[in-house]
């Protein structure tokens, strides 16, 4: 209940500064946590959670939080980030201008996010979503005087509402058929059969949108033109998993089809793949990071997916687990990365790789603690990205043992594995070793910044193991239905599968590989740029696919031509028939005018006379004249009268 | 607390008696001003009762039947004519809003020195025909304040409008006076079938034949959804708003454009309950229309105020595929979500014209391209632009998003997965909106743009409250949205 205090104390913290937002954050940690140990411990609430209902919002639509392991796990780890971040921000934003609406912004995003995970309905989810979307956009736009970030802003705000219009369907459907919004109402009611796909991808449009998976997905690189504290927080660590969330949430309707399970799982491993190989090619240290986002939240929606075929098999849900593993994992070593890189742009003031190097000598914590973060990210035992992922790749390799496509999934998930190593290892050495590339005096980040990133390595590293510490494993806190294993049994698994060996091989290669390419520069980096084999490869990559390409194509040629036919339409052809009908009264009257002056006076009598009369004044109206216009009117209104009289008599009223 | 006296006439009678006053009193332009917004308080105030009344169980207003404060004396016997005024769930809601414009248009035009007297008066005196529209329990009666609605808004465009005001002033009289012959030849055949003008004995009686129905229902769809407007006939508006005054356009858009839709709820919905199905599909093909071909009109524009003309044909599209959905499913979400709908445009569509308004007033160009990275140097402007346009494209927790929502919710359960055309424009009103914003207020500065200045007292001041109301109807919706509910419930 105290939770919604803090949703509303987020809210209100408009024209404060830091302390406000920190302090409000910290507060809704402290309850998170309260929340989080209560459930963990106790144990009491399950796979089902408990409902506070607020209050009504519309005839019937309730408001309220539903608290379960799902919620609470989510909602530590937004409040917890959310510190931190804001904590880092002290010293990374400490010279920008307008920091009351950069910290009014992330206050009220974090309240958007807390609402997203605790909302008991679709609905409250939709509303809290968008606000989150908002803030996003805001805080892309954050410097918007950058053509590039207004640009940005305008796209990221744009494509996610195409997914968002998709969620809002999904919603409006799951309405009509169950009469509630209520998740847990939901899970009670049955879908008739023809709906049982459409909606869970409905619900899926709207997190492919949110977490930038395919096709979807070319927002986010472009996001990085925010500060970074904002691509750490909002588009690495919290809100683009929002998606992953939601899909979690509505496991429930996923596992039900087996069209819509190789949808998500497909989508999921596919972005993995795709994304990791223009991570490959990137200069810009950022977007490296922002493609190596999408990548891991494909592999998430590759668990969920795969987790959701092997419940539909009958087996138990252990994708669901390992993909939330793996997003509070990515989130902690993620926002390490994109904090490092922040600190390494505080120092030496650009985004671009190329111009760094060197730099591990005189920023030390900065490049050990992203050192720790490659490492976890590229699947290294015992890092923590190491037990998520490979727990990923195992399901998927089991659902791939009755269907071939998950099959060719986890070939492809495996191949990411490689990549992953590849492109962090990369970053790193072109960043901290090698020669000093870039110009002036570079200094380690304050302190504000560096011991947000110490916490944060501390959990890159920690945060699988530490799961095993506290008694039953990952799986027993977060489970779909079913907890699982135990700790022990687990790490047996875990070490006797050969599975496990060859993706860590794969890990250890891509390490190896950029080592020799990046620093031994024993290849050289250009063979890959020049040969005749990969040219045309690393021009495919560097160009995104030629997909933002395309939709820009469509958005500008197709969309906006449209718009300028329907405009060109609206003026030539509607307006001008009116102006035509007009026109086409003057000149009646004209003629009128005319016939009545120049024309044979002993045929027109009387009555045509009144006629002419009222002709001649709606020319004048035509020029101004309302009093002759009025006139005209009253003739009218009378002639109507009279019609409706005789229509309405030949009716037989 | 029951309130025993004449609301209804009060709410008439003060800023008729105003306007008069206003006009004669030989005082300055601020005098004006200030006199001039006192005056328009007391019928807000009392509108606001009104509404209160309505939607909260504890101000008791005396209540007839379906309606409350129900006022009504002979007025042409011979031809069974009263004076009979009283209002609905529907029209107090309209009646509030349209009492709440008219104060803030009044605020806001404070420094509008051209005639001013005259403009004060005439301000005050269309607030009187609308609140009449609306609160008329009598044909007769609605037809002469709708008629006379039309003359204020003449001379406004006429005499205080842009360059082309002749044409636009001239288009918009013939225009919605055509439509308005439609309604009177509704409004006789409802006499010579049901042989009364009383609105309550024609909703009551259904006195007409099943098969005159049809046709009716048509020529009156024409005839309100011209002052909707609806395409095709929209045209007149573009060109209206482009050459009003901002005080104007608030009016136009934020209350007039309800009268059409008020007039197809009161009429064809209350009035005319045989129609075929064809003739709601009708309404919801055309509202449909309206609103995807009206957004993507939207894109195409550079002129703010021709951009937001267009969306407000867009908007009232939802009105009618609102009305559609009721009509054809009996979705009682959809046409609540259609009130609320014209309740959230009202005010989002001030705030809009507001805007477009007071840059090209504080910059002296109002096209997107001659504009651009203003937000530093006009920070209160951009923001209210940025809060106005958000409403407007529907972001959730603001008032548009719950009237949006309501109606897509009635949509998909009466036609299904038609939906997704309606929807299209959601996601191209986005666009128009954050293109316009991206050219208009952010990147880097314009340097061709010689004078600027950021909004002013009296400027802020109404955008603040309806920025205010964006967000208290955005997120506590059942403020009003249960009382429409249950009045819909209540139709049948």
């Amino acid at each position: 209940m105290g939770f919604l205090l803090s949703i509303l104390l987020g809210k209100k913290v408009w024209e404060g500064g830091a302390p406000f937002t920190i302090g409000s954050i910290a507060f809704s940690l402290a309850v998170s946590l309260y929340l989080l140990v209560d459930v963990f411990t106790t144990g009491g609430l399950g796979a089902v959670g408990e409902e506070v209902i607020a209050f009504e919002w519309i005839g019937g639509i309730e408001i309220g939080l539903l608290i379960d392991n799902l919620s609470v796990l989510l909602l530590a780890l937004v409040s917890f980030l959310c510190l931190l971040i804001a904590i880092y921000s002290v010293g990374y934003m400490h010279k920008e201008e307008g920091k009351p609406r950069y910290y009014a912004e992330i206050a009220l995003f974090t309240a958007g996010m807390l609402g997203t995970v605790s909302a008991h309905n679709f609905l409250q989810m939709l509303i809290f979503w968008e606000i989150m979307g908002l803030c996003s956009y805001l805080l892309i736009g954050f410097w918007y005087t950058k053509p590039e970030a207004a640009s940005a802003a305008k796209k990221a705000f744009l494509v996610t509402r195409i997914g968002d219009v998709l969620f809002l369907i999904g919603v409006i459907v799951l309405f009509i058929v169950t009469g509630t919004f209520n998740i847990l109402d939901i899970q009670g009611a049955t879908l008739p059969a023809h709906l049982i796909t459409i909606v869970p991808l409905l619900l899926f449009g709207g997190a492919v949108g949110k977490s930038a998976q395919f096709p979807l997905h070319v927002w986010l690189p472009d996001a990085m033109e925010g500060p970074t504290t904002v691509s750490a927080l909002i588009h690495a660590a919290t809100m683009v998993k929002a998606g992953v969330f939601l899909t979690a949430r509505s496991f429930f309707l996923i596992k039900e089809s087996p069209e819509a399970i190789l949808v998500v799982g497909v989508i999921g491993g596919f972005t993995a793949f795709y994304a990791a190989t223009m991570a490959l090619v990137a200069n810009d240290i950022k977007r490296v990071l922002a493609y190596s986002t999408i990548s891991q939240i494909g592999y998430m929606m590759l668990g969920l997916g795969a987790g959701a075929y092997l419940v539909h098999q009958g087996h138990e849900a252990l994708g669901y687990t390992f993909a939330i593993f793996h997003l509070m994992n990515h989130a902690f070593f993620k926002a390490l990365l994109f904090l490092g890189s922040g600190s390494v742009i505080h120092a030496v003031g650009t985004n671009d790789m190329r111009l760094m190097g060197g730099l591990r000598k005189k920023m030390r914590i900065t490049s050990m603690t992203m050192l720790i973060g490659a490492i976890s990210i590229a699947g290294i035992p015992p890092f923590s990205g190491f037990w998520s992922k490979d727990g990923i790749l195992e399901v998927a390799f089991e659902a791939g043992g009755t269907n071939t496509i998950f099959l060719l999934i986890w070939v492809l998930g495996i191949m990411t594995v490689f990549m992953t190593a590849f492109y962090m290892f990369r970053m790193w050495f072109m960043t901290f070793a090698g020669e000093k590339r870039s110009p002036g005096e570079v200094h380690e980040s304050p302190k504000s910044m560096t011991i947000p990133l110490m916490i944060l390595a501390f959990f890159a590293l920690f945060s699988g193991v530490l799961t095993f510490a506290t008694g039953g494993g990952f799986g027993q806190f977060i489970f779909f239905e079913a907890g699982h294993g135990s700790v022990l049994a687990e790490l047996v698994h875990v070490f006797s599968n050969p599975l496990t060996y060859l993706s860590i091989g794969m890990a250890f290669s891509g390490i190896l590989f950029a080592y020799v390419v990046y620093y031994r520069q024993a290849v050289s980096s250009d063979v890959f740029t020049s040969s005749r084999a990969t040219k045309g490869i690393h021009k495919l990559l560097v160009n995104r696919y030629y997909m933002d390409y395309a939709y820009n194509m469509f958005g500008l040629k197709i969309a906006w031509g449209f718009a300028k036919v329907c405009d060109w339409f609206d003026r030539k052809a509607i307006d001008g028939f009116v102006n035509g009908v007009s026109k086409g009264g003057i000149l009646f009257s004209k003629a009128n005018d005319w016939f009545d002056r120049k024309g044979v006076d002993g045929l027109v009598d009387g009555v045509s006379n009144n006629i002419v009369g009222a002709g001649r004044r709606l020319r004048k109206s035509q020029t101004g004249n309302i009093q002759g216009y009025l006139a005209a009117v009253v003739l009218g209104i009378c002639f109507i009268i009279a019609l409706t009289w005789i229509l309405v008599t030949i009716n037989g009223g | 607390m029951a309130l025993d006296f004449h609301i209804i006439s009060l709410i008439l009678l003060i800023p008729a008696i105003g306007s008069v006053i206003v006009y004669l009193l030989p005082l300055k332009n601020t005098g004006t001003k200030i006199v001039t917004t006192a005056i328009s308080l007391i019928p807000l105030i009392l509108s606001f009762i009104l509404l209160l009344g309505v939607i909260s169980p504890y101000v008791e207003l005396g209540q007839t039947g379906d309606f409350y404060a129900l006022e009504s004396a002979d007025w042409i016997p011979q031809f069974d004519i009263h004076y009979t005024v009283g209002v609905d769930a529907l029209s107090a809601i309209l009646v509030f809003l349209a009492t709440l414009l008219v104060t803030l248009a009044i605020v806001f035009s404070w420094n509008e020195r051209h005639r001013h007297r005259e403009f004060n008066a005439l301000l005050l005196f269309m607030e009187v025909t609308i609140v009449g529209v609306f609160v008329s329990l009598d044909n007769f009666l609605f037809f002469l304040f709708w008629e006379a609605g039309l003359v204020p808004m003449y001379f406004m465009i006429a005499v205080w409008g842009g360059p082309n005001k002749r044409y636009a002033a001239i288009k918009f009289f013939l225009y919605t006076q055509a439509a308005s012959l439609l309604v009177l030849a509704g409004i006789f055949a409802f006499y010579f079938y049901g042989g009364t003008f009383s609105m309550i004995t024609l909703m009551e009686t259904n006195p007409m034949a099943a098969s005159a129905q049809n046709l009716l229902f048509v020529a009156l769809l024409f005839g309100f959804g011209t002052k909707l407007p609806m395409v095709p006939v929209h045209t007149w508006l573009p060109d209206a708003h482009v050459e009003a005054p901002t005080a104007g356009s608030v009016l136009l858009a934020g209350v007039m454009l309800k009268l059409g839709g008020y007039g197809l709820i009161r009429f064809n919905v209350q009035m005319l309950p045989d129609v075929a199905d064809w003739a709601f599909i009708l309404v919801g093909v055309i509202g449909v229309f309206s609103m995807v071909y009206g957004a993507f009109v939207c894109l195409a524009q550079d002129d703010l105020k021709r951009m937001i003309a267009f969306s407000s044909i867009s908007h009232m599209g939802i009105v009618m595929l609102g009305i559609s959905a009721w009509g054809i499913g009996g979705s009682e979400w959809a046409l609540a979500g259609a009130i609320f709908q014209m309740f959230a445009h009202g005010l989002i569509s001030a705030a809009l014209f507001m805007i477009a308004g007071s840059i090209g007033h504080n910059v002296g160009t109002r096209n997107i391209s001659e504009l651009g990275g203003i937000a530093p140097k006009a920070p209160r402007t951009s923001g209210f632009m940025m809060v106005a346009f958000l409403a407007s494209l529907g972001l959730p927790g603001l008032v548009g998003f719950v009237a949006e929502f309501t109606v897509f919710i009635g949509t998909y359960e009466v036609f299904g997965w038609w939906i997704f055309i309606p929807i299209i424009s959601v996601v191209v009103t986005a666009a128009y909106y954050l293109f316009a914003m991206q050219r208009a207020i952010f990147g880097p500065f314009n340097e061709k743009i010689k004078k600027l200045h950021d909004m002013k007292w009296f400027e802020v001041a109404p955008l603040s409250v309806l920025s205010i109301l964006f967000a208290v109807f955005g997120i506590l919706p059942f403020l009003l949205m249960n009382s429409i509910y249950n009045w819909v419930v209540a139709l049948g």
